[in-house]
C-alpha cells in the first residue's frame, strides 16, 4: 500500500478476568484483541464484521488509544500513537472521530443538541463564531434530523435520533478518519439508507476513510471497498467486499452469511 | 378475549418548546401466544407506546392524554402503581432498546439478572442464581458461570444485550415487550436467541410484541404486522400480506429502502423529506407532504385505520377510495 493512513503492527489489547465476590482472583485473560495486524489507505472503507464479543468495539478503542494496549503499535499518518504523550494523543483525535456503539452513554445528557454540535466546532474553531449556528443547522439536516430540535435534550428524542446526534457530533469536526460502530443498526431502513448515502457521500468528496464496524454484512457491502471478518480476537478474513459475500472461506464467515435473514415473502 | 387490548393511547410530552403527540390514538390486540410485530419511522412512537402500557413514561413531561390498556381485567393505564409494578417484571416483562441505560453500571450481571426473580417469586438466592445462570446459557453466553459475576462496562454491546434478553425472561412472562431486542446481535447469535423465544411461546404459550427496524426479522418471526408514522398506526396486516401487498405508500416507500435489497455501488432509495413537526396541529395525513401518491385531498381528511382486506387495515384515503 503507496499511502496508508493507519497502520496497525500485531496489535493486542487484553483483559483480566476476574472472580469472587469478596477477595477478587485473576481467573484468566479475555484475548479481547490478539494480535491483529492491518493497513488502511486513505480513503478506503473497511467494513468490519464478526460475531459479538468478538473484539470489534475494543479494536475501536484500541485505535482511538482509549484502552491501554497490551502490545504491538498503532501508527496514524506516521505517528505511533501507542508511544505518543497525552496532549499528542489529543491532537490526533481530532482527526479520528469514533460513532459509539451505545449512543446515549457517549452524549452529555446535560447539553442541548445545539450545545453537543457547537462545543467541538468552537473549541476546535472549525468556523468563525458568527457561523456556528448556520453549521449546526447543516449538521442536523444531514443526518436526517430536524434543526426546530436542536434546543432539545438527548434523552427527549428516540433511540435512532440519539444515534443520528453521535454521528453529526462526529462530522463535525470534520475528521480524516471516522470509526463508526453499529452506527445504523437501530435505524430505520430509510434512514439507514441515508446515513450509508451520506458516509460513501463524504468518502467520495472529502477522501474520508472509514472503518464501519456492524454485524449486518448486507449493509456492510454497500459501503466497503474490503471486509475484514473478527473471531476471538483475530482477523480470521479480510478481502475485497464483493468477494468476501460471494466466496467467503472462513467456516465463520460463511455462517455469517447463511445466518441473515432474508424477508420471507411466501410460507 | 385478546390477552391485552388497546384502545386509543394517546401519550404526549409538555416540554418548554411545545406539546409533543408522540401517540396520537393506537388501537391494537394481541392474543395469547402471538407475536406482533411494530416497525416504522424513527420517532414514530413506538418505544412510547410501550413505555405507555407499562406505566414507564416519564411524567413530566410525559402525560398518558387518554385511552385504554386492557390485561386479564386490569386497565394498565389507570391502575394503582402497585397493581402495576406487581405486573411489570413478572407477567409482562419488556427489553429495553438501550442495554446500557437500563443495566446499573455499578452492580454485577449476577444481582441484576436475578433481582426480578428476588423480588416477585419466593426463592432462595442459590437458586435464582442457578435459574441466571441457565438463562445467560441459554442466551448464548459463553462461559457464563465465569463471567456471571461480571460488571456490565465488561461485556460487548451484544453481550449486554443478552443479559437483558435473560432479564427479561427469567421470570417466564406472559407477554414480553421487546424493543429492538437484537439489534446489537451479529446475525449467527441473533438466529439462537429468535429460536429461543419461539420455543418460550411454544412451551410457556408467550406472548410478543416486537419492535424492531429489521424487516427480514418480522418477515421470519411475527404473526401480525403495524406500521407507524409520526404517533399512528397507518397499516396492520398479517404479516405475509405486508410483504406481499403493502398497500400504504409509507410502508411500500419502507420497503423499497431496505439496504440490503438494492444493489452495491448506486445511491441508495431513500424517503425524502423529514417527518412532521409533531408539536403542529395535524391537518391531513402526516405522511402526505413526502408521498408520491398524495393528491390535495390528502392535505385535508385525516385518514382513518380502515379495513381494505381481509385482516389488512389502512389509514390511506386514496387506497380507501381504490384509488391506489
Ligand atoms: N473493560 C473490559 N474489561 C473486561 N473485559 C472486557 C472489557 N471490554 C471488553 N471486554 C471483553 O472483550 C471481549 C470483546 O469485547 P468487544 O466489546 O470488543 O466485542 P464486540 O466485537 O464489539 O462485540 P459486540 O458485537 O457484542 O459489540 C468480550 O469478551 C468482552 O467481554
Ligand atoms: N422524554 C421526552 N421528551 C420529549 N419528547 C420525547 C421524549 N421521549 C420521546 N420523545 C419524542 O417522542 C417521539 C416518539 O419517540 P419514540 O422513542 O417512541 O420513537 P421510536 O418510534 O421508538 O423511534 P426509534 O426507532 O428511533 O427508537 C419522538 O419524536 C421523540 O422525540
Ligand atoms: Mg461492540
Ligand atoms: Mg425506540
Amino acid at each position: 500500500m503507496s499511502d496508508p493512513i493507519l497502520q496497525l503492527k500485531d496489535v493486542s489489547t487484553h483483559f483480566p478476568v476476574e472472580s469472587g465476590f469478596l477477595f477478587k482472583k485473576r481467573t484468566g485473560t479475555v484475548k479481547a484483541v490478539d494480535g491483529i495486524t492491518l493497513d488502511l489507505a486513505r480513503g478506503e472503507v473497511l467494513g468490519l464484521v464478526g460475531e459479538s464479543g468478538s473484539g470489534k468495539s475494543t479494536l475501536a478503542r484500541t485505535i482511538l488509544q482509549l484502552v491501554p494496549t497490551t502490545g504491538g503499535t498503532v501508527v496514524l499518518e506516521g505517528r505511533n500513537l501507542t508511544a505518543a504523550t497525552a496532549t499528542e494523543l489529543l491532537a490526533a483525535r481530532r482527526g479520528l472521530q469514533m460513532v459509539f456503539q451505545d449512543p446515549f452513554a457517549s452524549l452529555n445528557p446535560r447539553l442541548t443538541v445545539f450545545a453537543a454540535l457547537a462545543e467541538p466546532l468552537l473549541v476546535h474553531g472549525v468556523v468563525p463564531p458568527d457561523q456556528v449556528p448556520a453549521r449546526v443547522a447543516a449538521l442536523m439536516e444531514q443526518v436526517g434530523l430536524a434543526p426546530r430540535d436542536q434546543r432539545k435534550y438527548p434523552h427527549e428524542f428516540s433511540g435512532g435520533q440519539r444515534q443520528r446526534i453521535a454521528i453529526a457530533r462526529a462530522l463535525a469536526l470534520e475528521p480524516k478518519i471516522i470509526i463508526a460502530d453499529e452506527p445504523v443498526s437501530a435505524l430505520d431502513v430509510s434512514i439507514q439508507a441515508q446515513i450509508l448515502n451520506l458516509l460513501a457521500g463524504l468518502v467520495r468528496r472529502m477522501n474520508l476513510t472509514l472503518i464501519f464496524i456492524a454485524h449486518d454484512l448486507s449493509v456492510v457491502k454497500h459501503i466497503s471497498d474490503r471486509i475484514a471478518v473478527m473471531y476471538q480476537g483475530k482477523i480470521v478474513e479480510l478481502g475485497p467486499a464483493l468477494d468476501i459475500m460471494e466466496r467467503p472461506q472462513h467456516p465463520y464467515t460463511k455462517a455469517l452469511i447463511s445466518a441473515i435473514p432474508r424477508i420471507e415473502r411466501k410460507s | 378475549m385478546p390477552l391485552l387490548e388497546v384502545t386509543d393511547l394517546r401519550t404526549s410530552f409538555h416540554t418548554r418548546s411545545g406539546i409533543y403527540r408522540a401517540v396520537d390514538g393506537v388501537s391494537f390486540s394481541l392474543e395469547k401466544g402471538e407475536t406482533l410485530g411494530i416497525v416504522g419511522e424513527s420517532g414514530s412512537g413506538k418505544s412510547v407506546t410501550c413505555y405507555s402500557l407499562l406505566g414507564l413514561v416519564p411524567t413530566p413531561p410525559g402525560r398518558i392524554e387518554g385511552g385504554r390498556a386492557l390485561f386479564d381485567g386490569v386497565d394498565l393505564l389507570h391502575c394503582p402503581p402497585a397493581q402495576l409494578r406487581a405486573i411489570r417484571g413478572k407477567r409482562i416483562a419488556m427489553i429495553f432498546q438501550d442495554p446500557m441505560t437500563s443495566l446499573n453500571p455499578y452492580l454485577r450481571i449476577s444481582e441484576q439478572l436475578i433481582e426480578p426473580l428476588l423480588i416477585h417469586d419466593n426463592i432462595s438466592k442459590a437458586d435464582a442464581l442457578a435459574r441466571g445462570l441457565a438463562m445467560l446459557d441459554a442466551v448464548g453466553i459463553q462461559d457464563a458461570a465465569q463471567r456471571l459475576h461480571s460488571y456490565p462496562h465488561e461485556f460487548s454491546g451484544g453481550m449486554r444485550q443478552r443479559v437483558m434478553i435473560a432479564m427479561a425472561l427469567i421470570t417466564k412472562p406472559e407477554i414480553l415487550i421487546a424493543d429492538e431486542p437484537t439489534t446489537a446481535l451479529d446475525v449467527t447469535v441473533q438466529a439462537q436467541i429468535l429460536e429461543l423465544l419461539k420455543k418460550l411461546q411454544r412451551d410457556l404459550g408467550m406472548a410478543v410484541i416486537f419492535v424492531t427496524h429489521d424487516l427480514a426479522v418480522v418477515s421470519g418471526l411475527c404473526d401480525r404486522v403495524q406500521v407507524m408514522y409520526a404517533g399512528r398506526i397507518v397499516e396492520a396486516a398479517p404479516t405475509r400480506t405486508l410483504f406481499q401487498a403493502p398497500r400504504h405508500p409509507y410502508t411500500r416507500a419502507l420497503q423499497r429502502s431496505i439496504p440490503s435489497l438494492q444493489p452495491k455501488g448506486r445511491e441508495l432509495y431513500t424517503i425524502p423529506g423529514m417527518p412532521p413537526d409533531l408539536s403542529q396541529p395535524a391537518s391531513g395525513c402526516a405522511f402526505a407532504p413526502r408521498c408520491e401518491q398524495a393528491v390535495a385531498a390528502c392535505q385535508a381528511t385525516d385518514p382513518r385505520l380502515q379495513p381494505v382486506s381481509a385482516g389488512q387495515s389502512t389509514a390511506c384515503l386514496r387506497v380507501q377510495n381504490a384509488e391506489i
